[in-house]
């Protein structure tokens, strides 16, 4: 193995990694998909950050301004725009991958920091949402906002935070411009730093056999992860082409839409709240923060972490199912399915 | 390690996904340039507009070439440039300046505002004299009638006297201000709101004025002249409210006695009526002297809701003088009841058709001439009218005595008048009888016998026990704090009571309220409890209605 033309990227990966790394059943390559969508939010963001204004009598004509006036500007903001959705669902999909292939065993710490990461997320595509201040992100803001101070002691304290005030306003627009373009990235390059090095500190991904066969890391590991990441990349050019980012009439802050919905990833949450505030906006969110975080620390299964769906893991494995597919069908029901007043209609 | 074992599918996926990746970002370049979805050729018209100081700026002439149609080759080669405007110029003025749109954008949906509430929506056409009051100071000019009507409308109609259109000098405070509405609403929001104004939201307390369809349209151009950024006053002009818009004078109605000009020019005949003048909204203020007290008329007019509780009648601005005046004019018409004499007049000689030319001159505005209740003026009342058609029930469990005085004496907290000064012992009994004669169907003395009430308490009943209950069985129709507004209260026709209606309450005992929730109420949507309740709870929500009519709240 000839170490002389290794430079520092190479420390990712050790040298020789177990050859299974690379089979696409292991990890369907969600986390190399998350962190390309990352680079390119990174970048489409950075291009927006050049003309964007966060001024509520700005920052919708300087978003026309960008799409319209500007070359590439439309297709740079829907890029920016599906990546940070395809980010959610990616990251979703990645953290269902750990706690059903049970990876988290042994990995405490780097479990945490994926889940922290997942909430980073949320809170700067719920943030980016408001930056084009019209009638949708402007109400969905004043919707999520809403959600927050539903959550005992700690929801209205939470909320004025966010806020900067009890309202949707001008400190909310400064303050959401600086949580999602200054903040928010500056934590996630830290904590994706230190996730992907917990991989490698922790042993490489997570696998039940040992000795086992082993193949270099270069050039095969980098391809195939170069490979993730041009395909997700080809994939989410194709989307934003096809979909461009939608944008609304101008924010009224007197008159709301029927119904004002929240950002669709919070619409589950909207939901449960409409069933019951307590269960809803409480419980069952509390519930799902703390499986999430005390999973990897109260799961005492035999089975080696990094097998799918392992049968003695069968019980942590269904409730987490139970959350997601509950989650996704909230979601759907919260999104599709409710018309003015929130009433239950069918959409087709 | 050797390389037998080298994953040979790994290349294949990599030069694969690399040559799919640079597919896409070609794709990009080549279609991704031109502005979202819509091609609109090689460049984007981009220009800047000095709006009064204020820089506009706009792409519309991308497509709009000077202002003309889009499209040339769709419109069989016409080309056709924008009107001369002159006194204005399109170089000044833009076009979004009276067009409205969103000037920055390039699809066909934002750019021409059609979304949501349409408030930049396209202004075309006849349209753009809906902009010319932005501007301009509101008096009459050249192309922009209709507005200059809408504001006449505005200010005869009597809209000013609920709604607010400028800083604080005109208008009422008993609606929304609608000093900004045209930077919110769109024309034809506007007109439904106008039209239809219990579409949304539909518990709005504006009636639905007699207006037609081109009046309607008329105000909403005077409306969508109402901006938050108007060019006809200074901000610190608006702020202070030193703005005055031209009175416009009341017409008055050739048969008004000159005595009663006031009831015109302080727009009480806008919703009510008086001999032959009717607003179509409001009640008939011909007789009314004859059968309210001055004193009654006199807090009405100050405050409307402290003798009907939830009446949608505004506080009308007016000096002491001028109230005196229109209670002095009111009483002094109060002599003749004048539409019996007026039926003897005609020929009515007949018992029969005296009756009926009653029920039409005095119960038929509220009570429907189909005896339903849904009159002319039903919606705008604060208590649904008593049907009689259809309602025999409610009618066999009535002692006629209570009938009777309802008639003679009026229903109090309610719109119901007393007719007794108005009408003799003989008509009233006359038209009684028609009641039941053409309406309820059923004899006048044919009554149901109610099974007793249960006995009250000695001990003075819990009253956290009857809040408890009243949660319970009560609050989902008539509210918390029982002002008959509970989130379900939009389900029902007749809606639920008032409990905080203190003259109604003041004049009916505590058996009748108690017999309300024991027996229910026939005709309307108010269930009987006698099951549910124990004499304690029964008693104990009824003392419960009295605390609330006594205007006591509980937390």
């Amino acid at each position: 193995m000839n170490l002389k033309g290794r430079n520092f990227l190479d420390h990712l990966h050790p040298a020789l990694v177990r050859s299974r790394t690379l089979s696409p059943m292991t990890t369907l390559g969600f986390g190399i998909a998350c962190l390309t969508c990352f680079v390119i939010l990174a970048a489409t963001g950075f291009s927006l950050f050049l003309y964007y204004i966060p001024d509520t009598s700005l920052a919708y004509e300087r978003i026309l301004h960008i799409t319209t006036t500007l070359h590439y500007g439309g297709l740079v903001r829907s890029l920016h725009f599906t990546a940070a959705n395809a980010l959610i669902i990616l990251s979703v999909l990645h953290l269902s991958r750990v706690f059903l292939t049970g990876a988290y065993k042994g990995r405490v710490l780097n479990w945490i920091y994926g889940l922290a990461l997942f909430f980073l997320i949320l809170l700067a595509a719920f943030t980016g949402y408001l930056l084009p201040w019209d009638q949708i992100s402007y109400w969905a803001a004043r919707v999520g906002a809403g959600l927050a101070e539903s959550f005992p002691l700690i929801g209205p304290e939470a909320q004025r935070m966010v806020l900067g005030g009890t309202e949707v306003g001008e400190e909310t627009l400064l303050r959401a411009f600086a949580i999602h373009a200054a903040g928010i990235p500056m934590l996630m390059v830290i904590l994706i730093s230190l996730h992907l090095w917990r991989i490698r500190r922790d042993g490489g991904l997570a696998a039940p056999e040992k000795d086992v066969d082993r193949i270099p890391a270069v050039p095969w590991l980098y391809r195939a992860e170069g490979g993730v990441a041009f395909l997700t990349f080809a994939i989410l050019i194709v989307v934003a082409l096809i979909f461009p980012a939608p944008l609304y009439e101008r924010a009224d802050p007197l008159h709301p839409p029927n119904p004002a919905k929240a950002p669709w990833y919070f619409v589950g949450l909207q939901e449960m709240l409409a069933h019951s505030v307590f269960l809803g906006g409480f419980v069952v969110p509390v519930f799902i923060l703390f499986f999430l975080f005390l999973a990897p620390l109260l799961d005492t299964s035999p089975s080696p972490g990094g097998k799918w769906l392992a049968s003695d893991r069968a019980g942590w494995n269904s409730t987490f199912l139970l959350i997601l597919i509950g989650q996704t069908v909230l979601i759907i029901i919260g999104q599709w399915f409710r018309g003015p007043n929130w009433s239950f209609r069918i959409p087709f | 390690m050797n390389d037998n074992e080298e994953p040979g599918w790994v290349n294949l996926f990599f030069y694969g996904a690399g040559l799919s990746a640079a597919l896409a970002l070609i794709a990009a370049l080549l279609f991704g340039g031109s502005a979202g979805p819509l091609a609109h050729g090689p460049g984007v018209a981009d220009i800047t507009i000095n709006l009064s100081g204020i820089p506009v700026r706009e792409h519309c002439t991308t497509c709009h070439i000077q202002g003309g149609l889009p499209n040339v080759e769709a419109h069989g080669g016409r080309v056709e440039f924008h009107p001369d405007i002159a006194p204005h110029s399109v170089q000044n003025l833009g076009c979004t300046g009276c067009h409205l749109g969103e000037g920055m954008a390039l699809d066909p949906e934002i750019s021409h505002g059609l979304p949501g509430l349409e408030a930049r929506r396209i202004l075309k056409g006849k349209e753009v004299q809906a902009r010319c009051y932005a501007c301009h100071e509101l008096n009459p000019l050249p192309g922009a009638e209709r507005a200059w009507q809408g504001y006449v409308l505005f200010r005869t109609r009597a809209c000013d006297t609920c709604h607010r259109i400028s800083g604080n000098g005109i208008g009422g405070r008993f609606g929304p201000d609608l000093g900004t509405i045209g930077s919110h609403l769109g024309l034809e929001p506007l007109k439904v709101a106008i039209r239809d104004p219990k579409r949304d939201p539909p518990n709005s307390i504006m009636p639905r004025f007699p207006l037609s369809r081109g009046q309607a349209r008329d105000i909403a151009f005077f409306l969508k002249s109402r901006v938050k950024d108007p060019l006809y006053a200074t901000p610190m002009q608006i702020m202070a409210g030193i703005q005055d818009p031209p009175v416009i004078s009341m017409p008055i109605p050739e048969d008004l006695p000159s005595k009663g000009h006031l009831l015109s020019s302080r727009k009480c005949l806008a919703c009510h009526k008086f001999g032959l003048e009717d607003g179509r909204i409001g009640t008939d203020l011909s007789a009314i002297g004859a059968m309210r007290e001055r004193e009654y008329i006199s807090v009405f007019l100050t405050d409307p809701s402290k003798k009907i509780p939830g009446a949608i009648m505004p506080r009308v601005k007016m000096t002491a003088g001028e109230e005196k005046e229109i209670v002095n004019f009111l009483a002094s018409r109060a002599t003749k009841p004048s539409p019996v004499s007026g039926a003897n007049a005609s020929g009515y000689d007949q018992e029969g058709k005296e009756a009926k030319h009653l029920y039409m001159t005095l119960c038929q505005r509220c009570h429907a001439a189909s005896g339903d209740g849904r009159g002319l003026i039903q919606p705008n009342l604060a208590n649904f009218p008593r049907p009689f058609a259809g309602n025999a029930e409610f009618f066999r469990v009535t002692p006629d005595q209570r009938i009777v005085s309802s008639i003679e004496k009026g229903i109090a907290g309610t719109s119901m008048p007393p007719y007794g000064n108005l009408l003799d012992k003989n008509r009233s009994k006359m038209l009684i009888d028609l009641l039941f004669e053409a309406f309820i169907g059923i004899p006048r003395t044919e009554k149901t016998t109610m099974p007793p009430l249960p006995v009250a308490a000695e001990a003075p009943s819990d009253s956290k026990r009857a809040e408890t209950r009243y949660m319970e069985y009560c609050s989902r129709c008539h509210g918390r704090y029982g002002t008959g507004k509970g989130p379900e209260y939009l389900d029902f026709q007749p809606r639920p009571r008032n409990l905080t209606n203190e003259p109604y309450f003041a004049a009916i005992n505590d058996e009748r309220i108690a017999r309300a929730i024991a027996d229910g109420i026939p005709g309307t949507a108010m269930p009987a409890f006698r099951e549910e309740l124990s004499a304690e709870d029964l008693w104990g929500l009824a003392a419960l209605v009295r605390r609330f009519s006594a205007g006591e709240v509980y937390e």
